[in-house]
């Protein structure tokens, strides 16, 4: 069925934008720190989605993104003292590096096989980084900027990867690419035999996909200040944006923007709870999956047709 | 499909998307009316009491130095808000405190975002944390960004003193160089051996740090040390490792490492047969639990470094109990005997009381400078920072064996550096 988009979706997200970008005006500083977690989580897992919800490409190595472009940030600001926007942004560009490295050996895998081959990348450079010296070993490195930016600036850097990650995977799937990409993950031989540069597209997403995660852990360990191999690449952190994509829809561009709001809200409210938090987390996401089982805003638009930004263009808007 | 189309586009809205779109908007305007009471604490109370954040390793690696600290806290405050709380000079009154505790799973990243959750919605007025670099390095570094007091205990001061210069972060701990370092070598002395030693390290900022401290030192005081690097958590197969020391004829064993992985290593040196005549190993055997887990006999002449113990000649400052006394009291109330951190976790409230009482304020710097100036005689001994906000507790060694009352007792057999704290055993090769 084809539906229109939501009419007022623009000022929507206008103002949703508005609200977020002049949060340290108006919002208390603990607001600040769940915005700054939320953009954060939001543009990791929206990359995630992109690879896994609409390439086809189950990543389960995400880490080793994270913890590359941390440890270049950290190494690079600590150790050289060079400015650290510069720092997090040379972050990306190591991540696309490692990126395209892995591509060597793993797009030679598909499906499940891919996945592994992300995830052990992820290990091996954990075991890498636990034994370098020059990281100091498993004691982790402190990020020790030679001008430590304040928490409204590390939130501005925040925010502009949270966007920057939902205006790139708009425009991908707006774009040529994305088209083909939505065939590939549906039926690759068809597509393929269509004209769909499978490689191309798949490799594309990996790299830009790597280049946003890489920045945003570059963002994210200038706020954690402490960067430690065994969780900078460990699979917790797939864990958790598998959890956000998977409760919030995964293949739909607001899934992992609501499932970072419920993520991060409620790893706030439930750390108070100790031993049980982590097991109430896992039971709601097994009712979120049990009543919505393609996420909360997969299935609102399966059942409403509430869509803020769809990747399809449609007939429709022309007359007839 | 096609009519329902031209429907829409001429604006106007049939039944069922009338409900749909009220349905949205009630939603959201729910969703949002809510928001406010996840976050509501942030706005700031009128002041009834002082809060101190407490992050605690509670679940994960790390757990068993989290276990007691219900229990200490619970007596800690008790004894503090018995008396009415701490005077508060401004407010004219007197507030009782009170403690937020949240777990830090025993991981760093969600250590320093529990940390930043405790400053900066529940606004706690001082920062109190305890165990290993994991917890204390990012939480440390977290109270210096938001300029919040801190005080913590129970880590080695190197891997702490990375993240330095502080202002707002204070450290009460030994020094792998200037402690463990003399009380390792002086229990090697006690025995007669040929000074080779083989080195058993995790790769983690324990090992990283003792194994290089060691080699340096160690080799200056005449030791021949054999070292086949670190290893990580989980390791099945120390056979390498052990094979080593075989061959170079090592006397004394030097470990540092997680529990498990110690049970897995110490039983592998059984099998292969490497019985060293002195076995020093730092964090695995600090706990009466790990030295029965190890089964059999095998926890026999172990040596590890002591803290503290009910032996020590301290007392609470706030209460007058005796470190024996404390002891007691954990075993009274829950069946177990004592291990080393508990008289950490006291300690702090102790430091709190102090700082707080001296502070009579509120006011962020003024507490700071109140931890800066502090000079107190706790259950842990005497705890006055230096300029680089940190103070040596008191390191003596001690040797497990059998016991009386509990399966397995740890002797202390080596006080040197701090005579006042007494022998309880004498040193016994094994």
């Amino acid at each position: 069925m084809i539906r229109e988009p939501f009419k007022y979706r623009w000022l929507v997200l206008g103002a949703l934008f508005i609200l977020l970008a002049t949060l340290p005006v108006w919002g208390s500083d603990y607001m600040l720190l769940l915005g700054l977690l939320f953009c954060l989580y939001a543009a990791l897992s929206q990359m995630w989605n992109l690879l896994t919800g609409y390439s086809g490409l189950l990543s389960l190595g995400q880490q080793a993104f994270i913890g590359f472009g941390g440890y270049t940030m950290a190494v690079t600001t600590s150790y050289y003292n060079i400015n650290i926007w510069l720092s997090i942004l040379a972050g990306g560009v190591t991540s696309v590096l490692l990126a395209l490295f892995m591509s060597l050996f793993i797009f030679r895998m598909s499906g499940i096989f891919f996945a592994i081959g992300t995830w052990i990348f992820a290990e091996i450079l954990m075991l890498w980084f636990s034994n370098w010296e020059y990281v100091k070993y498993g004691t982790g490195l402190f990020v020790k900027p030679p001008n430590p930016p304040s928490m409204t600036m590390i939130y501005y850097a925040a925010l502009t990867m949270g966007v920057a990650a939902l205006a790139t995977v708009y425009l991908i799937l707006r774009s040529k690419i994305g088209l083909g990409l939505m065939a590939m993950r549906d039926n690759e031989a068809v597509s393929s035999s269509m004209g769909v540069e499978i490689f191309r597209s798949k490799l594309f997403c990996f790299l830009v996909a790597a280049f946003i995660t890489g920045t945003t852990a570059g963002v994210l360990y200038v706020f954690q200040i402490f960067i430690q191999p065994y969780k900078a690449f460990a699979i917790d952190w797939t864990v958790s944006l598998v959890f956000i994509v998977i409760i919030g829809g995964i293949g739909t561009i607001e899934g992992p923007i609501v499932g970072s709001l419920i993520f991060v809200l409620l790893s706030q409210y439930l750390s108070e709870y100790g031993h049980i938090s982590l097991l109430l987390l896992g039971i709601i996401a097994i009712i979120i999956i049990l009543v919505a089982p393609k996420g909360i805003m997969g299935t609102l638009q399966e059942k409403t047709g509430f869509e803020l930004l769809s990747p399809r263009r449609l007939f429709s808007e022309e007359p007839g | 499909m096609d009519k329902k189309k031209v429907k829409k586009n001429v604006g106007t809205m049939n039944r069922r998307e009338f409900v749909k779109k009220t349905a949205i908007t009630a939603g959201s305007v729910y969703a949002a009316s809510t928001l406010p009471s996840f976050i509501g604490s942030a706005q700031a109370a009128d002041r009834d009491h002082i809060l101190i954040g407490r992050p605690n390793p509670s679940t994960g690696p790390l757990a068993a130095f989290g276990e007691g600290t219900p229990w200490a806290d619970e007596i800690a405050v008790n004894e503090i808000n018995k008396a009415g709380g701490i005077m508060i000079k401004k407010l004219g009154k007197k507030l009782p405190i009170k403690i937020k505790t949240v777990d830090t799973q025993s991981n760093p990243t969600k250590a320093a975002e529990v940390a930043s959750q405790l400053i900066l919605k529940d606004k706690v007025d001082l920062m109190l944390f305890y165990h290993t670099p994991d917890t204390v390095n990012p939480i440390s570094s977290i109270c210096e960004r938001f300029k919040v007091p801190a005080i913590s205990l129970d880590s080695p001061l190197e891997p702490w003193l990375e993240g330095g210069p502080y202002k707002w972060a204070f450290h009460a701990f030994w020094s792998v160089e200037k402690d463990i370092v003399p009380v390792y070598t002086g229990i090697w002395d006690q025995i007669e051996t040929n000074k080779k030693v083989g080195i058993l390290m995790a790769n983690d900022p324990d090992g990283v740090a003792w194994s290089e401290v060691f080699k340096e030192v160690g080799a200056e005081k005449g030791y021949e040390l054999f070292d086949k690097g670190r290893f990580p958590y989980g390791l099945q197969d120390f056979s390498p490792f052990i094979n080593d020391w075989k061959e170079n004829n090592v006397e004394i064993l030097l470990a540092n490492l997680i529990p498990p992985d110690f049970i897995t290593a110490w039983r592998q040196c059984q099998r292969l047969g490497f019985k060293p005549k002195v076995a020093t190993v730092g964090k695995a055997i600090l706990f009466p639990s790990v030295a029965e887990a190890l089964g059999g006999d095998l926890a026999k002449g172990l040596s590890t470094e002591v803290w503290w113990s009910p032996h020590h000649p301290f007392k609470s400052s706030m209460s007058g109990v005796t470190a024996q006394q404390f002891c007691d009291r954990w075993t009274q109330d829950t069946g177990k005997v004592w291990t080393q951190p508990l008289g950490f976790k006291y300690a702090g409230y102790e430091l709190a009381f102090d700082v707080l009482t001296r502070a009579a304020s509120l006011d962020k710097e003024e507490i700071r400078e109140a931890i800066a100036q502090t000079e107190l005689e706790t259950i842990v001994g005497k705890i006055k920072f230096n300029d680089q906000n940190y103070s040596r507790t008191p390191l003596v060694g001690g040797q497990w064996n059998k016991g009386e009352k509990w399966p397995w007792e740890i002797k202390i057999t080596y006080n040197d550096p701090y005579p006042n704290i007494p022998k309880t055993g004498e040193t016994f090769s094994m």
